[in-house]
């Protein structure tokens, strides 16, 4: 057990020492320029130009260029192209606002999705099945900005309730719980946005998942045996059919880091995925950078729990 | 069972959860009834967060606008697009010029020159009224003594790989005496009129080019070009001379002094803060604080513009010299190597800036909002609202949304939605100027395009008024030449290019393009093909790619299109002038006349911008005339010269200059006060300068539409 750990976290520091040094790469090798570089501004001379690349290192050779970024970024002094801050504070800030989202939508996604899932599949054929496999085609099938513009102008124009933003424009004078449950109503909106395609997807997963377990020997003999259906249903068969989903967990952790850059945009969200996404705009090679890094990391994490989670739950397997 | 009650309650509670939280939101109206500070409170949306608050480091829009509201500069440019004093009560323009004595010369009459000879052979000529209309500018002259003067300039030189690196250039030069003229007025054409007396071609040739000394002697072919300009047989020296308004107060209370004007100059100029201005002051010798009210400026060069640089905000030497950044450095406990590099970039200045303009920034949240509250100690009229939000809202849609719903008051409209607006009572539409034009530029280093004819005619070959039609939906103004038609400098009379395909194939025809059996043209068996680039992510560059094809084709014109993603499309396109034809705009439509960069046939190399590779020598001598043309007049005569010759050549198709629809409350007005001092309302107009905030600080929230007096 023991010796598992040692070796995978080993492959794994390996592996992301890999994946640092292409992704720098990639990113480096990539046409475009930090923002504060601007070729096109008439008013600059070409030696400023040269003098400006040279304070972002943007001259020297790439495997130094790759030093530099790693020596600041584990010292701490890494600092943004974009506005000469440190790059992990603002990671952290941008976190904490992501991070409410992230559990409300995952929240939203899971508890929906087996109810669902079940009903489907237990009433295999029914109106419910074949209505709720459509729906769950249609939310799939329809950009999820879309219906976000259309939910927000159903919301604005029938409730005159403000959604867009971390909270109402103008509160900050009103009373904790105001102030409280006005955060949470921000979040519903995007977080229900962003969790729709989860749902879909989802509960087609464990009404298929349900459907595989349903028609197997040990749920016919627990049948044969006179228990009830609930006790079939429920004690043997999800039990059985919940084992992949265990895995899924650790999958949803990188997920912290992507953010939703589309439901961001649209709800004026300061979380990290719009932060990414500006930061690739600006060619901000710092930001860009420890974002990738800690997305990679994270995603070995994840993967790492996802082995540990799978063999807690199916005594089938074992780490080794 | 319990798993089965429990799989769905538990949903249903976290909806349930959720949903109640919408009964404690406030409404749109809640929030803006029984709120008298709403009327006083201006909120706008910005697409993305500022970046930077420091006027000489910022380089993105949303920190410049609001910078705007917070710090001031020594000039400004009103209305009219005129230059008018800010920070500066007053300034004067004069010059010194010197003459270098060239000891191997003989002047006019004969005699060598020596140092006293020259001088009152000069003053002679100047009291002996020969001198015509200059010598009435010159106030007296005298002699400076000889002198090593040390130079270190920055220029570009290949390294081993054949990358370009900035190399600073050390070394020293005697000067040799020289006669100083002091001058009440900058006189570009002083030392035409001298050779009169100091013999024709006195200031032709060049005899210093082998008294530089290098420290690094091998960097010699990169600078010689320049010695001329670092040591000159003549030198102008233009000087301006600033007069700080007297009791400005920054926002902290300190007074504002001519140091500050001194320390704007030399922060601008380190290459320790990276300033992407820092070029602009290249041109200047040096700032000298004359007393604590008086900036004297003095220029290495004549460079006519230089004054526009000084709307540049100033910075309080007080709270970023190196002894407030040392400070500050302590506070923070920085050391080590990040003390070391420790600069003005790094300051929290840049979150929290402090200026003398009319507004404060009283808070921000980064990725929010900022707040700005009115500056009671303002030094000029302070303005209507007492508070000014900045809104992070980063898609359009729901700044809309927002903008509908009360909680923005201006809305930056996009050309389509415009119309819908000006239908609506509740709203006052007012268009104000992009400041850029769009263009379709031709490579003119293609054999194809050197012909003048084959640009005129693919120019007419394009409706540009259907363009800004049902492109722009008509929000747009025709463009004709390079400079903006709102600016003096642009030829009123200038006619853009008509639109006229029979013309078009006429002139093609002349140059030997027929029609040949498919209906396209050829020409010694090959067809005219090229391909039109321009950047992804612009939709209205990417129709008018497409209009441009369509008339191209019906003229029998192969083109093919292309889009690229930005950065790729400048570094493998534009940078390296790599293309037929492209579709691109300039833009900062400001009041700078000068267009050497964009248009002098020196700019045509590899990172330069004159992408088109114009060349015209009658042209560069115009733009280099404009640079030194103190006089406003003369120098607009000019322009407007410049305006007529290049439109004349088309080296591009000039499209059009975009306006942009800003949506407004129709109770937002703009109070002016009579001697009398009363008030009265005024529609918010858009003024010649083309910017619609104008008079911003004049602007008020009324509670109902008002009636506005007969104008």
């Amino acid at each position: 057990m023991w010796r598992y750990f040692v070796r995978t976290i080993a492959q794994r520091l390996l592996l992301l020492l890999v994946i640092s040094v292409i992704s720098h790469a990639v990113i480096h090798l990539a046409p475009g320029e930090p923002s504060a570089v601007d070729p096109m501004n008439p008013m600059m001379k070409a030696a400023d130009i040269a003098r400006i690349r040279q304070s972002f290192h943007l001259d020297d050779p790439i495997y130094l260029q790759y030093f530099h970024w790693i020596h600041d970024l584990f010292s701490g002094q890494l600092t943004s192209f974009r506005d000469g801050l440190p790059v992990l504070p603002r990671i952290w800030d941008r976190f904490l606002n992501s991070l409410p989202l992230f559990v409300c939508t995952t929240l939203i996604v899971w508890t929906a999705s087996f109810p669902t899932g079940i009903r489907a599949a237990l009433k295999r054929g029914s109106l419910f099945d074949r209505s709720s496999t459509f729906i769950a085609y249609t939310l799939i099938s329809i950009p999820g900005f879309f219906l976000s513009y259309l939910l927000i102008l159903w919301i604005v124009r029938s409730f005159h309730l403000p959604v867009i933003g971390l909270h109402t424009f103008g509160t900050e004078g009103s009373s904790a719980t105001v102030r409280f449950m006005d955060r949470i109503w921000h979040l519903v909106v995007p977080s229900v946005m962003a969790a729709l395609t989860g749902i879909a997807v989802l509960s087609r997963y464990v009404r298929s998942q349900m459907l595989e377990v349903i028609d197997q020997d040990y749920v016919r003999t627990a049948r044969a045996k006179g228990l009830d259906e609930d006790t079939v249903v429920y004690g043997h068969a999800l039990r059985n059919a919940l084992l992949p989903f265990v895995t899924m967990f650790g999958f949803l952790l990188p997920g912290l880091i992507s953010g939703s850059v589309i439901f961001e945009q649209i709800f004026a969200w300061p979380g990290l995925g719009l932060l990414g996404y500006e930061a690739i705009l600006t060619r901000d090679f710092p930001m860009i950078l420890t974002l990738n890094f800690m997305a990679a990391a994270l995603t070995l994490f994840g993967i790492l729990v996802s082995d540990i989670l799978y063999a807690l739950v199916d005594p089938r397997i074992r780490l080794e | 069972m319990r798993t089965k009650w429990l799989l769905i309650a538990l949903p249903l509670i976290i909806f349930g959860v959720l949903a109640q939280s919408a009964f404690w939101v406030p409404t749109y109206e809640s929030q803006a009834k029984g709120n008298p500070a709403r009327l006083t409170t201006f909120l706008r949306g910005s697409i993305g967060d500022a970046k930077l608050l420091n006027p000489i480091l910022a380089s993105d829009q949303s920190s410049a606008e609001l910078l705007h509201n917070v710090s001031e500069g020594l000039v400004d440019s009103d209305e009219n697009m005129k230059l008018v004093p800010r920070l500066a009560e007053r300034w004067e323009v004069t010059e010194e010029a010197y003459v270098a004595v060239l000891n191997d010369r003989r002047l006019e009459g004969g005699s060598a020159v020596t140092a006293n000879g020259l001088l009152s052979a000069l003053r002679d000529a100047w009291l002996g009224q020969k001198l015509g209309d200059v010598g009435a500018s010159i106030r007296s002259m005298d002699l400076v003594p000889g002198e090593l003067r040390t130079l270190s300039e920055t220029v570009l030189v290949e390294n081993a790989k054949g990358k370009k690196e900035p190399v600073t250039v050390d070394m020293t030069v005697p000067v040799p005496e020289r006669v100083r003229l002091h001058l009440s007025k900058v006189e570009p054409q002083l030392f035409e009129r001298l050779e009169s007396v100091l013999g024709a071609g006195y200031f032709k040739d060049y005899p210093f080019a082998d008294r530089f000394q290098l420290k690094k002697p091998e960097l010699l072919p990169n600078i010689r070009d320049q010695f001329p300009e670092l040591l000159g047989v003549g030198e102008h020296n233009p000087i301006i001379t600033f007069f700080v308004r007297p009791g400005v107060k920054w926002h902290d209370g300190a007074p504002l002094t001519a140091e500050d004007v001194k320390f704007t100059f030399e922060a601008l100029v380190d290459p320790k803060n990276a300033s992407p201005r820092s070029s602009s002051y290249d041109p200047i010798k040096s700032v000298e604080v004359v007393d604590t009210l008086t900036a004297r400026i003095t220029y290495k060069r004549l460079y006519a513009p230089a004054i526009i640089d000084w709307a540049m905000e100033l910075l309080p030497k007080h709270l970023l010299d190196d002894a407030a950044l040392g400070r500050e450095a302590d506070a923070r406990h920085i050391t080590g190597a990040a003390r070391k590099a420790f600069t003005m970039r790094q300051s929290d200045y840049n979150r929290k800036p402090i200026g003398t303009g009319p507004y404060l920034l009283t808070e921000w949240r980064p990725d929010q909002f900022i707040r700005l509250t009115r500056n009671e100690h303002y030094w000029g009229t302070p303005p209507e609202y007492r508070e000014l939000y900045y809104r992070v809202i980063p898609d359009f849609l729901t700044t809309e949304l927002e903008f509908q719903a009360g909680a923005l008051d201006k809305y930056d409209a996009l050309p389509h939605q415009a119309a819908r607006y000006r239908a609506d009572p509740e709203y006052h539409v007012v268009p104000s100027r992009e400041g850029y034009y769009a263009y379709i530029g031709y490579n003119q280093r293609r054999p194809l395009f050197q012909d003048i004819r084959v640009r005129k005619a693919l120019g007419m070959a394009i409706d540009v008024n259907s363009i800004i039609q049902y492109v722009l939906y008509g929000e747009g103004k025709r463009a004709a030449g390079p400079y903006y038609s709102n600016t003096p400098y642009a030829d009123p009379g200038l006619k853009p290019l008509p639109y006229d395909p029979q013309g078009a194939l006429a002139l093609l025809a002349e140059v030997g393009w027929k029609k040949n059996a498919r209906g396209m043209l050829e020409k010694d068996g090959k067809s005219l093909e090229f391909t039109l680039v321009t950047n992804n992510g612009n939709p209205q560059r990417k129709a008018i790619m497409t209009i441009a094809q369509e008339a191209w084709r019906n003229l029998g014109i192969d083109c093919k299109i292309q889009a690229f993603e930005w950065t790729v499309f400048l570094e493998d396109f534009v940078e390296h002038n790599k293309f037929d034809a492209i579709v691109l705009a300039w833009g900062g439509g400001d009041i700078n006349p000068d267009k050497y960069s964009i248009w002098h046939s020196s700019q045509t190399h590899d990172y330069e911008l004159n992408h088109a590779g114009y060349q015209n020598a009658k042209a560069d001598a115009l733009i280099e005339r404009i640079r030194i043309e103190y006089d406003p007049e003369r120098q607009i005569k000019l322009t407007q010269e410049l305006d007529r010759m290049i439109a004349a050549d088309q080296p591009y198709t000039f499209l059009y200059e975009p306006l942009r629809p800003i949506v407004l409350d129709k109770r937002i007005v703009r109070v002016l006060r009579g001697p009398d001092g009363k008030e009265q309302y005024k529609k918010i107009e858009t003024p010649l300068s083309g910017s619609v905030e104008q008079f911003f600080s004049q602007w008020r929230k009324l509670r109902t539409t008002p009636e506005y007096a007969a104008q």
